[in-house]
């Protein structure tokens, strides 16, 4: 009898501890968190290299996922060595698909470490298989090209975007003239350029 | 045994001929070569395309459209079910703007684009040796742009289309600039005659 109530006394002091422990628990994990106007670097795991900043208006982390909106992803060119050279773009929006080569061009003037720009209206993002997908509207944005859709899915380690329907790209005259025999002075040799990256 | 010689000489003779005559005749039918009139405006035209989905693949200058597949270039028009098109670092750059800043920032160059799968490339209302205006289409299962050589290889049953003027190849190389063409076991049909050069 005694032995029966002992073990309900450390049955019922184990489930107040859990009860109390949990919610605690979460905050140290930050499981429940939520976060506004932020900005997130993810770096290689292979080298430490910088390989994207997410920006975003809210998230929320529920495990493994994170749900994100207005999520903007800026792709950093391989490059990039000095970590001054990356300036916050956390206030860019994407310019229409109309947009002529020379506003392109200065778009991306001052945007040197980009090498790529992904926009969307909201987007979830797997930690674990480091993963960025969403089902609305997406805008991506490069020098060469700029691309519209509806849904996408991206691989931060592979590079990887997939964009799942409703595809328009326009593909800007001066990516296409440069292949051409005809256009442009002699090729230049490419200057030497460093890949160390500066680890955070 | 000498008429055997003369019918292997003959059979030569003809085959040159027809060679001849079928590569110089769609030569003339200025397929896939830029028309004369403002070709400056339309090169600064940017090249749309519409497809059902498509990969980026930035770690390897790659992109793949996919499903229903339709360019609309200065140049001319593609549909096909499936392109890829491959990006390499710029070789040469394009005139200097003066503003080093922009100079400095060197993108990507298509070097390649494949199409796959019912391709047809359009040459919309293009002015012939008469005068009229005539639309100029081919047709393969597949077709490789090379940007660096100015050349499209088809291939897989491919077929050129210039008004009354058809030529059919076991492969087709347009060379864009220069406007030549090059058929490998090709068949010829124009205005109602029919030339081999098999």
């Amino acid at each position: 009898m005694v032995k029966t109530a002992g073990k309900i006394f450390w049955i019922v002091l184990l489930m107040l501890g859990a009860a109390v422990h949990l919610p605690g628990a979460d905050d140290m994990t930050g499981a429940a968190a939520s976060l506004k106007h932020f900005a997130l670097p993810e770096y290689s795991r292979a080298n430490g290299r910088l390989q994207f900043i997410l920006y975003g208006e809210t998230a929320r982390n529920l495990g493994a996922l994170v749900f994100l909106t207005q999520p903007k992803v800026d792709i950093v060119r391989n490059e990039v060595s000095n970590i001054l050279d990356i300036v916050s773009l956390a206030n860019v929006l994407p310019y229409p698909l109309t947009w002529t080569q020379g506003q392109v061009e200065d778009f991306w003037k001052d945007k040197k470490h980009s090498q790529a720009l992904i926009f969307a209206d909201s987007a979830e993002y797997d930690k674990n298989l480091r993963m960025l997908r969403g089902d609305s509207p997406v805008h991506y944005r490069s020098r060469e090209m700029s691309v519209d859709g509806v849904g996408f899915d991206a691989d931060q380690d592979r590079k990887f975007v997939h964009v799942r329907s409703k595809v328009r790209v326009v593909i800007y005259p001066d990516a296409r003239r440069r292949s051409a025999p005809s256009a442009g002075p002699e090729p230049k040799k490419d200057q030497e350029q460093k890949t160390n990256q500066e680890k955070k | 045994m000498t008429g055997n010689v003369y019918r292997k000489i003959g059979t030569a003779l003809l085959t040159a001929c027809l060679l001849s005559f079928s590569v110089e005749s769609f030569a003339q039918l200025q397929l896939f070569s830029s028309p004369s009139k403002n070709k400056k405006e339309k090169s600064d035209e940017p090249t749309i395309i519409n497809s059902d989905a498509m990969d980026i693949d930035m770690a390897n200058d790659k992109v793949t459209l996919l499903g229903n597949v339709d360019v609309q270039d200065p140049e001319m028009g593609i549909k096909c079910r499936k392109m890829i098109i491959f990006l390499g670092k710029s070789s040469k750059k394009t005139a200097s703007t003066g503003d080093a800043a922009r100079d400095e920032q060197s993108g990507k160059e298509v070097v390649r684009i494949e199409c796959i799968g019912d391709v047809v490339i359009t040459r919309n209302q293009v002015e012939n040796a008469n005068g009229t205006k005539e639309n100029q289409q081919a047709f393969a299962g597949k077709a490789v742009y090379e940007l660096k050589e100015d050349s499209i290889t088809l291939t897989e049953d491919p077929v050129l289309v210039s008004g009354p003027n058809r030529l059919r190849g076991e492969r087709i190389i347009l060379h864009t600039k220069t406007e030549r063409v090059l058929v490998f076991k090709g068949v010829a049909r124009t205005k109602g005659k029919m030339l081999n050069n098999q």
